[in-house]
């Protein structure tokens, strides 16, 4: 029966059967998977709010909304250098392409640095993740999202790393993905302030 | 070779090639299943002799104080047996092992799509496992509030101190995300990597099951990551999401009904995700030892993605007795039992294939028929359970303990050992003692019926699941006998797990070189030789056969045709 079996020779390369709509397809996986998080974090809140028979905005009449409303435009802000930064990818700009991505970095980080800032406006008001089960909430999915956040950055930070490694020609597919993840971050926060804040 | 040289460590620990990841979590799955399987010795042992001391040879000494196990102790154990065993033995074996050893090769790939992500799925498992047994280290002990972690058990003011159940938690969440990168690898890899010519409708059961099961993953391990992160926080930063309604400045707090519908969302879903690769390996299997196609492949697989749809809306079946709204209660019921419809069909199609089949009771063989009986039994007493009406008596006994274990431990084990005596001469190269198996294959099914039958018998008669002491309450006395008879049964399961070690550790160091296709099997990973090489095939195969052509009429030289080998021409 072994006659008729293929004879070992050269293995086909692993890496080379990977197309762009591969990765594409695996990261739509995993981002359902992350919307599966916080679906059901949004509905566990939901039911803890039907539940608690009366539910606040955080910190109450004195919450910084305008604070939150600039967190919410940074982060906006963010999702449109990366934009202007992806066109600079596809005109195949290296340096324009790399400085945008900075500053969709840096936009990045300056949401986190404002978040804790809100935090800690909070915090000082006494309205704590033990105060209340409306604290509890609004810490916790400002929290994991912010670490999503940090790992959205740490995509940014890769995706500038292998452009400067190979060249920006062989990473377009990589940017696609990069630049998905980000805006995917950024739909998500408008779905949380909206759920947090607005609601 | 277009391979440059690997290193011990890029070869063999921190390796990107499928074939050695899912010989990894062979090592993992087996050593936590010899752990766990340990554990339910010691529970079987304080069960039927609740006044003796746990004897040396159960490691009594080393283990208690005195050898005398606490009722702190025996809640360990249950959780630390039921997490152990669902989440790093099972989970490991048939979708971390068997997933990444069988479904390139049966696909015709090369590798994952991602190998790296495969590797770091991996590894991220194994740092998982560290955790989990980091949590005996504790000086408060594991985790001890059931394998499931109801709250208020697993809150901080559930009464269980120690940093158990905060590393249990962990250890679980990081376990999911090892899983989800599978998943994400196994959906990207079926969905983009099969060879030519190969269909869904051409891809062998195994491969629908693990597909399916990929699916599960992806979406319902999220969900418990989402009560995990809410459980934590619960316990570390003392938020009170899950604890009971204390009433602060005007509003109701946490619900500890909330944690068990988020975790059973997510826990229905899982014993399909646990049992659909066994489904689809046995159907493989039960096709191959009866040289016949496998009898309504295509119903077989629809069925299969009818129940994965009908699994995410029949949650609440494990909550009737929570107080629910009645009506709710026959909704969930009758979505529960829907689902026998499209099991019953295709456990018919086994039927079907074993029916005038030439059969070969081979090691894997006797094991897949096996499934069917386990799994028969299971499903049948299942559906005690989903009726609202007797599942409010049967709730929290020793017959869900019985019934659960037929479908996920018997089907499960024995459905894994099938495959691992099925692929061991490809995955190593060496053939497994025919005798040998046979003989573990009967020390094993038979003490194993005789364990979780009474199991479910001792239920009916009252026995609750989780208690320490069976001899303190008058009306389970008359069940000292059968208890003991269960735990001497389970001790004969347990140590005739010796004779497959033996002969898998014997076959793997000396065993007869395998043919390459030593069971004339027509799936893909049967026309390569092992050692298989980095990247599998020396060509893209182009298939052009489905995956059971066994005793096809136009083939007349052997009783088989491989994917793909294409028919000979009639002339």
């Amino acid at each position: 029966m072994s006659t008729r079996t293929l004879a070992v020779q050269q293995p086909i390369e692993p890496s080379k059967t990977k197309d762009e709509f591969t990765s594409y397809l695996g990261l739509l996986i995993g981002l359902a998977s992350i919307t599966m998080l916080f679906v059901t974090l949004l509905i566990s809140y939901s039911i803890l709010r039907i539940q608690a028979g009366y539910w606040f905005v955080p910190g109450e009449g004195s919450f910084p909304m305008k604070l939150a409303i600039i967190n919410t435009v940074i982060l906006l802000g963010s999702s449109g250098t990366w934009i202007v930064a992806s066109k600079n990818a596809s005109n195949a700009k290296s340096s324009a392409f790399r400085k945008w991505t900075l500053v969709t970095m840096v936009l990045g980080v300056l949401f986190l640095i404002s978040q804790i800032v809100l935090w800690k406006i909070l915090i000082t008001k006494g309205f704590t993740a033990q105060s209340s089960i409306v604290g509890s909430v609004f810490y916790m999915l400002t929290g994991v999202h912010g670490v999503h956040i940090i790992a959205g950055l740490a995509a940014l930070v890769w995706i500038v790393v292998k452009v400067k490694q190979d060249n920006l020609e062989l990473n377009q597919g990589r940017v696609k993905l990069v630049g998905l993840f980000w805006h995917f971050l950024d739909i998500l926060w408008i779905c949380l302030f909206i759920a947090i804040f607005l609601i | 070779m277009t391979h440059k040289e690997q290193s011990f460590i890029s070869k063999y620990i921190f390796s990107t090639d499928h074939k050695v990841i899912g010989k990894q979590f062979l090592w993992m799955g087996l050593f936590f299943l010899f752990f766990g399987g340990f554990q339910a010795m010691l529970i079987r042992w304080q069960l039927s002799y609740p006044d003796l001391a746990v004897p040396v040879w159960l490691l009594g000494n080393f283990l208690f104080e005195g050898g005398r196990m606490t009722s702190d102790h025996y809640n360990q154990l249950i959780t630390m047996h039921g997490t152990i065993m669902i989440f790093w033995a099972i989970t490991p074996l048939l979708i971390g092992a068997f997933g990444n050893f069988v479904i390139p090769l049966q696909i015709g790939a090369p590798d994952m799509v991602f190998p790296k992500l495969n590797m770091f799925s991996f590894w991220t498992f194994f740092l998982s496992g560290v955790v989990l047994v980091a949590s005996y280290f504790l000086p408060g002990g594991t985790a001890a509030a059931g394998w499931t972690s109801y709250p208020p058990l697993s809150t901080p003011v559930g009464g269980i101190p120690g940093l158990g159940q905060v590393f249990w938690t962990l250890s679980i969440t990081l376990m999911g995300a090892a899983t989800m990168m599978g998943a994400i690898n196994y959906i990207t890899t079926i969905i983009r990597s099969r060879a030519p010519g190969m269909g869904y409708f051409k891809m062998p059961l195994t491969i629908w099951g693990l597909f399916l099961t990929s699916i599960l993953n992806a979406i319902f391990v999220p969900v418990i990551a989402a009560g995990l992160i809410l459980l934590l926080l619960d316990l570390v930063l003392g938020t009170q999401f899950f604890i009971t309604s204390s009433i602060v400045a005007g509003i109701k707090e946490g619900d500890p009904l909330l944690y068990q519908h988020v975790f059973w969302i997510f826990g229905h879903p899982e014993v399909y995700i646990l049992i659909l690769p066994v489904w689809g390996v046995v159907s493989d299997l039960l096709s191959v030892f009866s040289r016949k196609p496998a009898f309504g492949y295509k119903v077989t697989a629809i069925c299969m993605c009818t129940i994965v749809a009908l699994s995410s809306i029949v949650w609440g079946h494990h909550m009737y007795t929570t107080g629910m709204s009645p009506l709710l209660g026959k909704a969930f019921m009758f979505l529960t039992l829907l689902i026998s419809i499209p099991s019953s069909i295709f456990f018919l199609n086994w039927l079907g294939t074993l029916w005038r089949g030439n059969l070969k009771f081979e090691p894997p063989m006797l094991f897949a028929i096996a499934v069917l009986w386990v799994f028969g039994l299971g499903g049948l007493t299942g559906l005690y359970n989903a009726t609202v009406t007797s599942d409010i008596y049967l709730h929290d006994t020793m017959f869900v303990v019985g019934h659960f274990h037929y479908t996920m431990a018997a089907s499960v084990l024995l459905g894994g050992l099938a495959a691992i005596y099925f692929w061991f001469p490809k995955m190593f190269g060496k053939s497994m003692n025919p005798l040998l198996g046979k003989l573990h294959f009967w020390a094993s099914f038979i003490p194993l019926n005789l364990v979780f039958f009474n199991m479910m018998v001792m239920g009916y008669a009252g026995h609750h699941r989780r208690i320490f002491n069976p001899m303190e309450y008058e009306f389970l006395k008359p069940l000292a006998g059968l208890n003991e008879f269960v735990t001497i049964m389970a001790i004969i399961l347990g140590a005739a797990q010796f004779i497959f070690v033996f002969n898998f550790i014997y076959s793997m160091a000396k065993g007869k070189k395998a043919e390459v296709n030593p069971w004339n099997a027509a799936t893909l990973e049967w026309t390569v030789e092992a050692p298989i090489p980095h990247g599998n095939f020396a060509a893209v195969p182009t298939v052009y056969n489905g995956p059971h052509e066994y005793s096809h009429p136009k083939v007349t030289d052997r009783d088989w045709i491989a994917q793909s080998e294409p028919l000979p021409v009639e002339g």
